[in-house]
């Protein structure tokens, strides 16, 4: 069942089910430097696999840059 | 001859030189920078990662390479609920219970927002975090952070990148009069070593600073000389400057002075 969902604020269909689903097949190496949030609610990396996506879902993956 | 250690987050440290990883001209100047100043804490951020850009691990290794604590910021969030959930993500990400706690309450000058920011900070002490809050120069807001419990009070010296150094030298002397006991740090604003020797003089624990150096035509000479300024500034204010008079007072001894006579 596909669903449309905005990743890091881009829309996005798929047919991935959980957020270890999304990520694997957008490519994010889920091993790396990397925290996710959905719907702005911070989802530890230990619940990434059982984490269900739903239609108009905000995920956002973020990673490591500069900073003051 | 070194200044005194300081603790800050349950971490002793002997550099009081906090520094910025942003806004080097490459990689390799930043890294060289690094070593020059000395520092022992660097600031990182987070941003969304896309993958076709590969990502944010080269950066990240590098900086893992420097061996400094790492202080990851919530820089750009404009309320408690955002710099609450990325401090979240930092602290899964990073491993580190410290948060540089940053809300933006106004996009032009980028000043802190004292109500989010006491906010925010308050649940995140709440949560475990060390909080290094960056905050204005008012000496309430800094009550009212220090009594949530945060880490280190971050009084900006002048607004982020303005390098104009302390534009109110009056409240920073005040803060540090009325919390004694506080770890305080001059966060933001700082632009030439002088600056920092200022504060340090005044008796601030430490200087956070990243546009100075970054963004000087040789950051990493730069970098030497705020290292150096700020440890001068901190051993000045362990050794008691003299205290200021109206007239002037001869340094020489008057007592056997030639041609004198009285008449």
């Amino acid at each position: 069942m596909s669903c449309r969902l905005f990743l890091n604020g881009r829309a996005l269909d798929t047919d991935a089910a959980f957020l270890a689903d999304l990520l694997r097949t957008e490519g994010f190496d889920p091993s790396g430097a990397i925290a996710c949030a959905v719907n702005r609610a911070f989802v530890p990396r230990s619940q990434w696999a059982s984490r269900p996506l739903d239609d108009g879902d905000q995920i956002d993956v973020i990673s490591p840059v500069t900073g003051g | 001859m070194e200044t005194t250690t300081w603790t800050v987050g349950g971490q002793v440290l002997q550099s009081r030189l906090l520094l910025g990883t942003a806004r080097y001209p490459s990689p390799q100047v930043l890294s060289h920078a690094v070593a020059a100043s000395g520092t022992q804490v660097l600031t990182v951020g987070l941003r969304r990662l896309q993958p076709a850009e590969g990502g944010g691990n080269a950066f990240w290794e590098r900086v893992r390479a420097m061996n400094c604590r790492l202080l990851p910021n919530t820089a750009g969030c404009h309320s408690a609920d955002e710099a609450v959930t990325l401090a979240e993500m930092a602290r899964e990400i990073f491993a580190t219970d410290w948060i540089k706690l940053e809300v933006v309450g106004d996009d032009y000058t980028l000043q802190p927002d004292p109500f989010g920011t006491v906010d925010a900070a308050t649940r995140l002490v709440k949560s475990g975090f060390q909080v290094f809050a960056y905050t204005t120069d008012d000496l309430v807001v800094a009550q009212r952070l220090r009594d949530a419990g945060v880490a280190a009070i971050m009084p900006w010296a002048a607004p982020i990148g303005t390098g104009r150094g302390p534009l109110n030298p009056h409240a920073l002397e005040t803060l540090r009069a009325r919390l004694p006991d506080a770890v305080l740090v001059v966060d933001a604003g700082l632009g030439r070593p002088s600056h920092a020797a200022t504060v340090m003089e005044m008796g601030f624990d430490a200087v956070l600073l990243n546009t100075a150096v970054a963004e000087a035509g040789d950051p990493v000479r730069m970098a030497r000389a705020f290292a150096d300024a700020t440890r001068a500034g901190r051993l000045a204010f362990e050794a008691t400057p003299m205290a200021q008079r109206q007239a002037a007072r001869a340094s020489t001894p008057t007592v056997g002075q030639p041609f004198w006579h009285s008449s």
